[in-house]
């Protein structure tokens, strides 16, 4: 057996056992809490919050966010990537200079973009564009300096054009480190995306939450991280299948 | 043939110093002909190859080559790129290029079948080859080996080995290895160069008269052992001397 199999099996194994304790514990032995909601009240609780708090419309609104800006910053990067590469051998120093920002906790960029466009949807879009981005630069940085020098040697040995290395030495190079890193891309963006919304109140899943908090509404509380949850992995196995047939090569 | 002539290659470090890596390098590599240079590991053959390839500047002297043809260097690790498949690796750099051209150096180095095949997870020996292939697409003046045999298993050695003497026979080709290896330079070379250390400087030339054909016999020939023994003694005497130079 793999190591792969063995691992969904023990997820699945654990899975089952804590879902197991939950039911045993929370409907039976302590059914009136305040650490989990009852589970049959989160099972009725998936409709009302389908109902209630407009979930169709806020999903539409954060998935759409989400993976139209994910797909829109790697066509973006994709095209200027000679530009990109070009900056990053180029201005290293400049670009070292900027880990200072590193320490500034995202959730400060989320609270300023709501500044900037307080009940604005685009404001939203450029928010998530602009983390997708920075993401992908920060990637593109880090395996720009891991490129092996065989490969250059190769390139210049044959006088390729620089702008030709850079497109097809320093990109193909990153891409399986990158498609690897784009699971963690879309995961960030999800968590900073309900943050971002949260501080809104305006749109999406986030504002939902917060509505779920003001109205001390428990299970919807659940509810929404538990479909939230299965949104991520979702999206992470449609990225994990559209990768893996198209970046067939390792770092 | 191309002619090296006084290379010299010297680093600066951040804080000022300089580092003479090379030192007044001159030799020459003889058209179909393959030349060995022996030095120890971080000695700066390496440096000296780039320099030749035209990949590095040196500070001083320069490489004649009338030809006007590529001198290609195949690096240390394997240079095949993965993302490419067997042909799509040999072709690598050409502008114009004949499909049927390519695909005859492919079987040429014993890979025929393989075209369509990525190199991920091939052999060194799998990947050495593909980086020969694409080398002689370029129809080069040199080829210049930086320690390929280094990561190769010794029966895969022995087959890089023949092939090598069969590219350098039936196409003509000249080579320079460089190796830390004295037994696979004999082997396989018409000429060996020796380089000290800090920094590196040609020191001796020894021109290897055995016969073209070279199977295992070779190594118990008593030419070939006494050679052998002549070269070790010439590098030990100036790996001592070297012990007692002190440079203030």
């Amino acid at each position: 057996m793999t190591v792969k199999n063995s691992s969904v099996k023990n997820s699945a194994v654990l899975f089952i056992t804590l879902l197991f304790v939950y039911v045993v514990l929370f409907e039976f032995i302590l059914p009136v809490n305040k650490i989990l909601p009852k589970p049959t009240l989160m099972a009725e609780s998936f409709f009302h919050v389908w109902r209630d708090y407009n979930l169709v419309y806020a999903f539409t609104i954060s998935s759409t966010v989400i993976y139209l800006m994910l797909f829109l910053g790697f066509i973006l990067v994709y095209f200027s990537i000679v530009w990109i590469i070009k900056a990053m051998v180029e201005l290293k120093p400049t670009i070292l200079s900027f880990r200072l920002f590193k320490y500034l906790p995202a959730f400060f960029f989320a609270v300023v973009f709501n500044f900037w466009f307080a009940d604005i949807l685009l404001g939203e879009f450029i928010f998530a564009l602009t983390l997708v981005l920075l993401l992908i630069f920060k990637k593109l940085f880090e395996e720009s300096k891991n490129i092996k020098d065989e490969y250059l040697v190769v390139a210049r040995n044959l006088n390729m054009p620089t702008s030709k290395i850079y497109k097809n030495i320093y990109w193909k190079f990153s891409l399986p480190a990158l498609s690897e890193y784009t699971k963690q891309i879309h995961y960030y963006l999800w968590v900073l995306v309900l943050v971002y919304e949260f501080i809104g109140n305006s749109f999406g899943l986030g504002s939902i939450y917060r509505q779920a908090l003001a109205y001390n509404d428990f299970t919807a509380l659940f509810t929404l991280a538990l479909l939230i949850a299965l949104l991520i992995w979702f999206g992470n196995y449609l990225i994990a299948l559209i990768t893996k047939n198209l970046i067939h090569w390792g770092a | 043939m191309i002619e090296i002539k006084n290379l010299s290659k010297e680093f600066h470090s951040e804080i000022g110093t300089k580092n003479l890596v090379l030192k007044q390098a001159s030799f020459d590599i003889k058209d179909g002909k393959i030349t060995s240079l022996i030095a120890e590991s971080g000695s700066g053959k390496s440096v000296l190859l780039k320099i030749i390839a035209g990949i590095e500047k040196s500070t001083s002297g320069e490489v004649l080559n009338p030809s006007g043809k590529k001198i290609i260097l195949i690096p240390s690790a394997p240079s095949s790129f993965p993302w490419l498949n067997v042909y799509e690796n040999v072709r690598f750099g050409l502008e114009e290029f004949n499909e049927a051209e390519i695909k005859k150096l492919i079987a040429f180095v014993g890979l025929e079948g393989y075209e369509t095949f990525y190199p991920d997870n091939k052999s060194t020996g799998f990947r050495f080859r593909i980086a020969l292939a694409r080398s002689l697409a370029h129809n080069p003046s040199a080829i210049l080996l930086d320690e390929p045999f280094n990561q190769m298993e010794s029966l895969v050695k022995n087959e890089i080995y023949s092939l090598l003497r069969k590219i350098n026979k039936i196409k003509n080709t000249s080579f320079l290895l460089a190796t830390s290896n004295l037994e696979e330079a004999l082997f396989l070379s018409d000429k060996i160069l020796l380089l000290k250390k800090h920094p590196a400087e040609v020191f001796a030339e020894f021109n290897v008269d055995l016969p073209a054909e070279r199977g295992k016999s070779i190594y118990s020939n008593a030419k070939f052992l006494s050679l052998q023994r002549e070269i070790e003694d010439t590098f030990n005497r100036v790996k001592s001397q070297s012990l007692f130079n002190f440079s203030i």
